[in-house]
């Protein structure tokens, strides 16, 4: 029990804090009125950036971006990649050849190529950069979701289940998908991460609409090439994102405990 | 799995030999020169990358030269030049000394192939041919004289025969390789002379010894380098960290905060130097609502404080800018430092002046909804209203992710707001978007840049038709000035056209000018003689030597 | 040749026709094409972009520049690059051996340091060898390769000037970049193989293995270990076509030749023929790497036949 307490609570604190941003922080985010690279100073606890913005502020802040990126990413990598990897691997036969093929096709797909032609059709922002995400995230969900389900069907309770004469969707899912848990759950926190490291990125190249909008991703951008001059930068955005992953991860580990079904 | 671990240290064994053979074969002294990007090809008449011209301005030698410090045109291949009257030749006479590395003599029919070269639709031009503009043929007068003839008069060829892009080539060469695999064994009459291009990798270069027909300001120092190694450090940090590390000798375009470091390094040296051409600028968009009104464009340059600017984004390694040329251009007029300095109050009024005078909670500024009492001449707004029916000052900027935009855009986002001037800021990735989003025609403000010596790349921008007049400003008067300009070879003249043309462009705040961009190149203080050419870019690798072997 | 290796023949050219088939039309959705802006940069006028476009016949009808394109492909024509006139296959054979070196040496690390972390996450939890090897693993998942590897960069090669930062040459121009990219992919390697450990400790036959009074070892590494295994593989798979696809970060942190960087700018440029290329190279990387796996799974626990094992169900 503890075992989820703790990431559970760390992650309530991250989305309390991101919902709460505007109302705590002691700047405005996109103000940039005060002298660049300041240290840690009075009034500018964790200093300023290169244009002279509080960083405390824009790292409480970033949050909403960041994380709404990355959940939504996630989500549309994780749900259709998980029907489509347990359908191909309980299954089989054809319907794993066309869904793997089809994966497949998405994997070589450069998501950077993705990104842009999102754009062009519908304008660049923050739910663009989501569904690129989250397209470049959903093969790989849907095959390792398909080894996990693939490895677990094969187990002679599954037999037996199929044995007594039941229907392969009621074995898929109340037999097979849970004993697959636990790579499930960590590779969709496995997913989570890629999908905030890959946001940031898509974000720094500005895909992400306007760039003076708060963001921990780009926030970890800017301050690496300030880093000799200004450390501050990025450590706060880095630890929150390290954090929150952290939290993920533990999470997912928790969930994927438990009774095993039998 | 014990398989896996077999094929293991096979697999690695593979893995190192895929590298090249060293450089250790090559003649001392040697250093590394840090280029910036990879351009797609290292063509001089093909590809458009000023990136190329910084190692072949020096395997190729040009008609005439721009002495780097009074930007007067020397000789270079050609020992003199004559202008017809009428404007539409230049016949250009020849020096009868010179050989190309391959041995080849260098005569009229080897600048006559180069030319046909440079025109010919099969070798795809794509900044050589343009800049030849009204071109029209040559004639071979003799062996060591060419008429080089044009359908109008057109002053900027002298400046364009300068460049690296029309750069003499040996025939044989030509002749023996096609236009897709010529740039990997190049052949000239410079100074240095091309040994390798590994695409990706690198470039090399060695000394040419035979070299002895240079333009005056090429002096030959008592230990010249013998081979630069050309690399590409494409991520903006790691550059310092090279330089530093002593991974190369020279760097360019290293980041402001970086160059700050680097001045209070003993072994390391800045030469900062400010790119000839536009500015880092924005157009204004003077067809849409409010920025038609010119009261409003002259408010939105005076609310821009560009010395805050310099300072936070360029740590004061660059210039601020006050007209639509950077002050290492030909022709920059200094009169445009006398328009619009950083004044609020003067903005605030020019705004209240045209109408926009209601405040909301936010302290935004927003046009009253029209009234039916109100005096003919009120702006009319066809952009959106709020509730109340009061239209806010929302303005929309349209960046590309180079030269710092991103980062100025913020900025003038956080000063403006002060005022109540609402922008938004959207970034493209690339070239091909901004001009999507330009003809799109959604934005207030556009930010383009182009680089030259040569201001006749205004035309590009500000005449009526041109392709990429993006503001939409169009004036006969300005057109008259900038074709003058473009026309006549007689300095004065054109010094007067420019300054009219840069005066109306001020006058009218087409653009809002923001920064003189500084290319801040760092060198190891072992490296002797480094300058860079009349155009900014290209250094001059003849005059380098290392004073002790601080090499790699 | 054996059926299985004909219809995965079979499904990889689908693969590579559907890839490159969506690349095309995605390429030309987007506006703009290479010449265009290469050109007007350089100071054409419209009128010259234009005629030089026809040239190169990027003015034809999509389906006839289609169709071409398709008929070049199988003759094995991978056309030329829209501003340097190379022809594409030139232009990947030259990036790709620096990419396939990075490749292999990071997997190599990856593979160690995940499967190392991922087992002794799950055997030792809750103890502290386990803590650490989790938050080892954590670490790699969640700090972006540019900020690993300028660190790497600032200590190993600037600070301690033990190696070069950048360049392709040789083995020693290789450490850095692989152990940097090796650790970053080895974080998802060390998640899965931990799951799936946890998950087949307890299943039956191990412990029909253990009351048969096989050593614990014995019974983790034959029995616990390869079923747990597959999960591992399709992550491992995954990340194999990754990196043999290019890693443009890397690339340029480190200033290295490979793939990543021909597609990125080829993207950025719309160059098409050339991220076209690319794009059927991955296709068919990814299909190799796919039918390796399922084979793998196969070997892995002989209970399971992924190809043509229908004897599982109906």
């Amino acid at each position: 029990m503890t075992d989820r307490a703790v990431p559970l609570g760390i992650l309530a604190a991250i989305a309390l804090i991101t919902l709460l941003a505007p109302a705590l922080a002691p700047h405005d985010p996109r103000s940039a009125d005060s002298p660049a690279l300041l240290p840690p100073s009075e009034g500018h606890p964790f200093g300023t950036d290169t244009l002279g913005r509080d960083v405390f502020s824009r790292a409480l802040c970033g949050g909403r971006q960041t994380l709404g990126i990355a959940l939504l990413g996630t989500g549309i990598a994780v749900l259709p990649g998980l029907v489509a990897g347990m359908l191909a691997g309980f299954f089989g036969g054809w319907a794993d050849r066309l869904l793997m093929t089809v994966m497949d096709v998405l994997l070589a797909f450069p998501n950077l190529l993705l990104a842009l032609t999102l754009i062009a059709l519908t304008g660049s922002g923050p739910a663009q950069v989501a569904l690129a995400v989250g397209l470049a995230g959903l093969p790989a969900y849907a095959r390792v979701a398909r080894a996990a389900v693939i490895a677990a069907r094969s187990q002679p309770y599954i037999e037996a289940a199929r044995a007594i004469g039941a229907r392969p969707l009621r074995v898929l899912l109340r037999h097979t998908l849970p004993n697959a848990r636990e790579p499930l759950l960590s590779f969709a926190a496995v997913s989570f991460s890629w999908a905030v490291i890959n946001g940031a990125g898509l974000v720094f190249l500005g895909f992400g609409g306007d760039p003076s909008t708060p963001d921990w991703g780009a926030m970890l951008n800017e301050g690496r090439a300030a880093f000799r001059t200004a450390p501050w930068i990025a450590l706060l955005p880095g630890a929150l994102i390290t954090l929150t992953v952290y939290a993920v991860h533990r999470l997912a580990d928790a969930w994927g405990e438990g009774k095993t079904a039998r | 799995m014990k398989y896996l671990f077999a094929l293991i240290p096979l697999l690695l064994i593979l893995a190192a030999c895929t590298g090249s053979t060293p450089a250790s074969s090559l003649p001392e002294p040697r250093i590394v020169y840090g280029l910036t990007l990879m351009p797609t090809g290292f063509d001089p008449h093909i590809n458009a990358s000023s990136e190329l011209g910084i190692p072949l301005r020096s395997v190729y030698d040009t008609l005439v030269y721009r002495d780097p410090v009074t930007a007067e045109f020397v000789p270079g291949l050609a020992t003199r030049w004559e202008l017809s009257a009428d404007g539409l030749s230049y016949t250009f006479y020849l020096r009868s000394d010179v050989h190309f590395h391959d041995g080849t003599p260098f005569n009229a029919a080897a600048v006559a192939a180069n030319l046909d070269r440079i025109v010919s639709p099969d070798t795809g031009s794509q900044k050589a041919l343009f800049m030849l503009g009204p071109y029209n043929g040559y004639q071979v007068v003799d062996d060591f004289t060419i008429r080089l003839n044009l359908t109008e008069p057109y002053a900027p060829l002298l400046d364009s025969l300068s460049q690296v892009y029309l750069g003499i080539a040996s025939p044989t060469q030509l002749a023996q390789y096609d236009t897709a695999t010529y740039q990997f064994h190049q052949v000239g009459t410079g100074p240095y002379r091309m040994v390798e291009y590994v695409p990706g990798d690198r470039l090399v270069i060695t000394r040419n010894p035979d070299y002895a027909w240079g333009p005056p300001f090429y002096t030959t120092p008592a230990n010249p380098i013998q081979t630069i190694e050309f690399r590409f450090f494409e991520d903006p940090p790691t550059r310092a960290l090279a330089l530093e590390s002593g991974d190369a000798q020279v760097m360019g375009e290293l980041l402001p905060v970086d160059a700050q470091l680097l001045a209070g390094n003993p072994t390391q040296r800045l030469y900062p130097i400010i790119r000839p051409g536009q500015p880092v600028q924005f157009m204004i968009n003077v067809r849409r609502f409010p920025t038609d009104n010119l009261s409003v464009r002259q408010a939105l340059i005076y609310a821009t404080n560009r010395a805050a600017i310099v300072d936070a984004v360029f740590q004061r390694f660059a210039a601020v800018a006050y007209g639509p040329l950077t002050q290492t251009t030909d022709f920059y007029s200094p009169d445009v430092t006398t328009f619009y300095p950083f004044d609020s109050g003067q903005a605030e009024s020019l705004l209240f002046a045209a109408g926009f005078t209601e405040t909301d909670a936010e302290g935004m500024l927003a046009l009253p909804a029209p009234n039916p009492t109100a005096a003919p001449g009120q702006p009319t707004a066809t952009a959106a209203t709020d509730q109340s029916g009061s239209v806010p000052l929302r303005l929309t900027m349209v960046i590309p992710p180079w030269s710092q935009y991103p980062a100025i855009a913020q900025l003038i986002q956080s000063q403006w707001r002060i005022l109540g001037i609402d922008l938004e800021i959207r970034q493209v990735a690339n070239f091909a978007q901004l001009r999507e989003a330009a003809a799109a025609g959604d934005y207030h403000l556009i930010g383009i840049t182009f680089s030259g010596r040569d201001p006749s790349l205004l035309n590009q921008f500000f005449l009526t038709a041109a392709p990429l007049n993006w503001s939409g400003y169009t004036d006969i008067e300005l057109d008259a000035y900038l074709n003058e300009g473009t026309r006549q070879p007689d300095p004065a003249i054109r010094q007067q056209m420019y300054a009219a043309a840069q005066r109306r462009i001020m006058e009218q705040a087409v653009v809002l000018p923001v920064v003189d961009y500084a290319n801040l190149n760092g060198a190891s203080t072992a490296l002797e003689g480094m300058a860079f050419d009349a155009q900014g870019w290209f250094p001059l690798l003849p005059n380098l030597s290392l004073t002790e072997s601080a090499g790699p | 040749m054996h059926p299985w290796v004909i219809k995965r023949l079979l499904g990889a050219l689908l693969t590579v026709w559907a890839s490159v088939t969506l690349a095309f039309f995605a390429l030309r959705v987007v506006p703009g094409d290479a010449i265009a802006s290469q050109l007007l940069q350089g100071g054409a006028s419209e009128a010259d972009v234009a005629a030089r476009r026809a040239a190169l016949g990027l003015d034809d009808p999509l389906t006839v520049q289609y169709i071409n394109y398709l008929a070049g492909l199988v003759r094995g024509d991978l056309g030329r690059s829209l501003l340097n006139r190379q022809p594409v296959s030139t232009l990947i054979a030259e990036q790709f051996g620096a990419t396939a070196a990075l490749a292999v040496s990071a997997l190599t690390v990856a593979l160690l340091v995940g499967l190392a972390l991922g087992s002794v996450e799950a055997v030792y939890w809750p103890r502290l060898p386990g803590r650490l090897a989790g938050i080892v693993s954590l670490l790699a998942l969640s700090t972006p390769v540019y900020w690993s590897g300028s660190l790497a960069i600032l200590l190993f090669s600037a600070g301690l000037g033990l190696l070069p930062a950048t360049g392709s040459g040789d083995t020693a121009h290789l450490i850095l970049p692989a152990a940097v990219l090796g650790f970053h992919v080895s974080g998802s390697i060390a998640r899965v193989t931990r799951a799936s450990l946890r998950r087949t400790s307890g299943t039956d036959f191990v412990r029909t293995a253990r009351a048969k009074g096989l050593r614990a070892r014995r019974v983790f590494t034959h029995h616990v270990l390869r079923v747990g295994l597959l999960p591992v593989v399709a992550v491992v798979a995954l990340q194999t076509g990754f990196l043999l696809g290019g890693t443009v970060i890397t690339e340029t942190l480190f200033a290295r030749q490979g793939i990543g960087q021909l597609l990125r700018d080829a993207i950025l440029d719309q160059d098409f023929p050339v991220v076209q290329g690319v794009v059927a190279l991955s296709a068919a990387i990814y299909s190799l790497v796919s039918a390796a796996a399922d084979l793998l799974y196969g070997l892995l626990d002989p209970r399971v036949r992924v190809e043509g094992g229908h004897q599982e169900h109906d």
